[in-house]
């Protein structure tokens, strides 16, 4: 199955019409999901009242930083056992996007804290800290690939990152459960099902289904630059070459 | 009609003003990017084809 997605030209066929459609999708859950949050839904006086609406843009960004990066492992274990392409292209069109995400999750985060907890940031942290420790893992995932000299050593080294990196994953997850946080426990994923009201459940998981669409367009759409990038410059090698 | 919120307005105002500048600022670096590699792409194959007919 790897091997079918591996085919370069057969992601830009695929790619053509799946992203469009991710975009158009993605765009108008995320609408739907922001007029429920911030006009329709009722205040929740236990979480603060209105402060509680930052949740239709945090929690989303938090689920997404975390699936990016597993998403960004996975792509590059299938690079580094199977050495595809595509699963190259695609980890390396990830990191620049959840770092994005990433740095989203951290400021609404911050900004939900202020008026919730009456601090910005908490240093012991341990939610706080596992996440801002993932979005250096994105930025050292993107400098550590630039500072090779060859793409082959680039995917090579962003993919050790990467892998070794996933470990941080399920301790974000279960940070405020293992140790002492700020942060509130968990409320839509857990063993027990979701603990949240269905009025505030819906706008929330369209909103992460709608980033998500967002996200997998975005990354597309990098993957296929970055396609047309390698073969301009196989072109262009050739060309120097003479051939 | 903007909705009217409680005394943390301005903390959820900033929120989503700075996930519609960083969601929308991504969306139109990814757009540009894949719009100059097949600019690009497209310059290298006229180039090449250019190359071939000499």
């Amino acid at each position: 199955m790897f091997s079918w997605f591996a085919n370069p030209h057969r992601f830009l066929t695929l790619s053509s019409w799946l992203a469009p459609i991710c975009y158009a999708l993605g765009a108008l859950l995320i609408a739907w999901s922001l007029w429920q949050g911030l006009w329709i839904v009722p205040k929740d006086e236990y979480q603060g009242g209105d402060i509680m609406r930052v949740m239709f843009l945090h929690v989303p960004a938090a689920w997404l930083a975390m699936a990016s990066y597993m998403g960004m492992a996975v792509m590059s274990f299938i690079w580094f056992i199977w050495r595809h392409e595509v699963a190259d292209i695609a980890a390396k069109a990830i990191a620049p996007l959840g770092a994005t995400w990433t740095a989203l999750c951290l400021a609404t985060g911050s900004i939900w804290g202020k008026p919730t907890w009456g601090t910005w940031w908490q240093w012991d942290d341990a939610r706080m800290m596992s996440v801002l420790f993932m979005f250096f893992l994105f930025l050292g995932y993107m400098a550590l690939r630039a500072a090779m000299d060859t793409r082959q050593k680039a995917a090579r080294a962003g993919a050790i990152l990467a892998m070794v990196g996933a470990i941080n994953v399920p301790l974000i997850k279960f940070s405020v459960d293992l140790f002492t946080s700020l942060h509130q426990d968990a409320s839509v994923i857990t063993v027990d099902g979701p603990k949240m009201a269905a009025v505030y459940l819906w706008p929330l998981l369209a909103s992460g289904l709608g980033h998500s669409l967002l996200f997998a367009g975005l990354v597309m759409t990098l993957m296929r630059a970055e396609i047309w990038q390698r073969r301009a410059a196989q072109i262009r090698a050739r060309l120097m070459a003479g051939d | 009609m903007l909705p009217e919120f409680d005394k943390n307005a301005g903390f959820i105002w900033a929120s989503y003003a700075l996930g519609a500048i960083m969601i929308g600022g991504a969306i139109l670096t990814v757009m540009m990017k894949a719009r100059l590699a097949k600019a690009e792409l497209a310059r290298t194959q006229v180039r090449a084809e250019e190359a071939r007919q000499k």
